[in-house]
């Protein structure tokens, strides 16, 4: 049985060769780049490999390589892959207009020869979608301080590509989340 | 250009889309913009789709526009839909559905048409049956035909006529044991009748 992070890595490299560019965001961002804790891992719902490819949901080739390294998935509610390795995996392309904009794209770091979303971005990409005001206190705990100009600087870098609603649900949890980090 | 919405989410029957039409008494009109003239047919489809369903936050058609989308395989890059958003035109016979005008209105709406979607194309899915035959051989001959029809040859050449599980849009998989769509289940179920027990094998 591999570790988590050895599954996560093998996915990763399937994904490259079938010509996609992976990149990792959501909360297993945060904890390889050291923002949280690793045990914060236990907390998190999944670990999210995010495609910037619409059609993504269509390749079956996906199907075919995961099984071939001998784990089992399956699809959530949007269509997008699962992947069971003891936390699940979950594959995510951008599903109508609920994506991770290109400006935030562009902020990734590799490790461990992955590329993955920078910190600050990772933040913002997981406010398009939902709350982050619970990370607040596991960041500060963690000894991370926030670069909260560069939040705000990232979050208007986005503001042209994404809808305004989206923008302004977006901001607020930012705000709610910077109130409490600080 | 029409599209009965009802044909893909059955809650929505009656419902017409037309898009870049004009004077219509269609449900829902959406004028698209000027630009998505290049785009296909489809891929004209799934925007006014989603658009119409920006328009009025409905579930129902957020449902309707994934369905389209993965039976006909169409998707377009968020950030047309964005653009799209910005300059089309959507004008409807119905009011809004929710009356919630905050920005959080089109996530909730959104997350709830993805599942009723999902609930919608798993009736495409097949299920195994397994029809447990009379043990009265012309009764059983007589289910067999209804079931999977019978070859009938006309000077030389062989035809295949009648078959329930083929018009129901399923298949023969081994002696009485077929896979039929969820969705046509219910019909499948009524045709046979008493004549015969119909087991679902999968055990969901």
């Amino acid at each position: 049985m591999y570790s988590l992070d050895r599954i996560i890595e093998s996915i990763y490299l399937e994904l490259e060769r079938l010509g996609y560019s992976p990149v990792i965001i959501g909360t297993y961002a945060l904890i390889i780049q050291g923002w949280l804790p690793p045990s914060y891992i236990y907390e998190t719902k999944d670990v999210d490999i995010y495609i910037d490819e619409p059609m993504i949901i269509f390749d079956d080739r996906i199907v075919e390589r995961v099984f071939a390294l001998g784990l089992s998935m399956g699809r959530t509610e949007s269509g997008g892959f699962y992947i069971d390795a003891g936390k699940p995996i979950e594959i995510i392309y951008p599903i109508h207009d609920f994506f991770v904009p290109k400006n935030l794209l562009k902020h990734v770091v590799k490790i461990k020869g992955m590329r993955v979303l920078e910190g600050h971005a990772a933040l913002i990409a997981k406010a398009l979608g939902s709350n982050i005001e619970y990370l607040a206190h596991a960041i500060k705990a963690n000894g991370v301080k926030v670069d909260v100009r560069r939040l705000y600087i990232l979050l208007r870098s986005i503001s042209g590509e994404i809808d305004p609603s989206k923008y302004i649900v977006a901001r607020r949890r930012v705000r709610i989340f910077v109130k409490k980090a600080l | 250009m029409k599209i009965e919405v009802g044909g893909l989410i059955a809650a929505l029957k009656d419902w017409t889309l037309c898009i870049d039409g004009s004077n219509c008494d269609c449900t829902i009109c959406v004028e698209l913009p000027r630009w998505a003239e290049e785009l296909g047919e489809r891929e004209k489809v799934y925007l006014a789709l989603y658009l119409a369903a920006r328009h009025i936050l409905d579930y129902r058609l957020v449902a309707a526009m994934h369905v389209y989308m993965v039976r006909n395989r169409v998707a377009l890059r968020p950030e047309v839909l964005v653009e799209a958003l910005r300059d089309a035109r959507v004008r409807s016979r119905v009011s809004r559905v929710v009356e919630d005008s905050s920005p959080f209105a089109w996530e909730a709406v959104f997350y709830r048409g993805l599942v009723y979607a999902r609930q919608v194309l798993s009736l495409d899915k097949p299920v195994l049956v397994k029809v447990e035959p009379p043990s009265d051989k012309r009764k059983r001959e007589r289910l067999r035909v209804l079931l999977e029809g019978k070859r009938v040859s006309v000077r030389g050449r062989t035809y295949h006529v009648g078959g329930l599980i083929r018009m129901l849009g399923g298949e023969r998989i081994a002696p009485w044991i077929y896979l039929v769509p969820r969705r046509n289940l219910p019909e499948l179920l009524k045709r046979v009748g008493s004549r015969a027990q119909v087991i679902r094998l999968d055990c969901y």
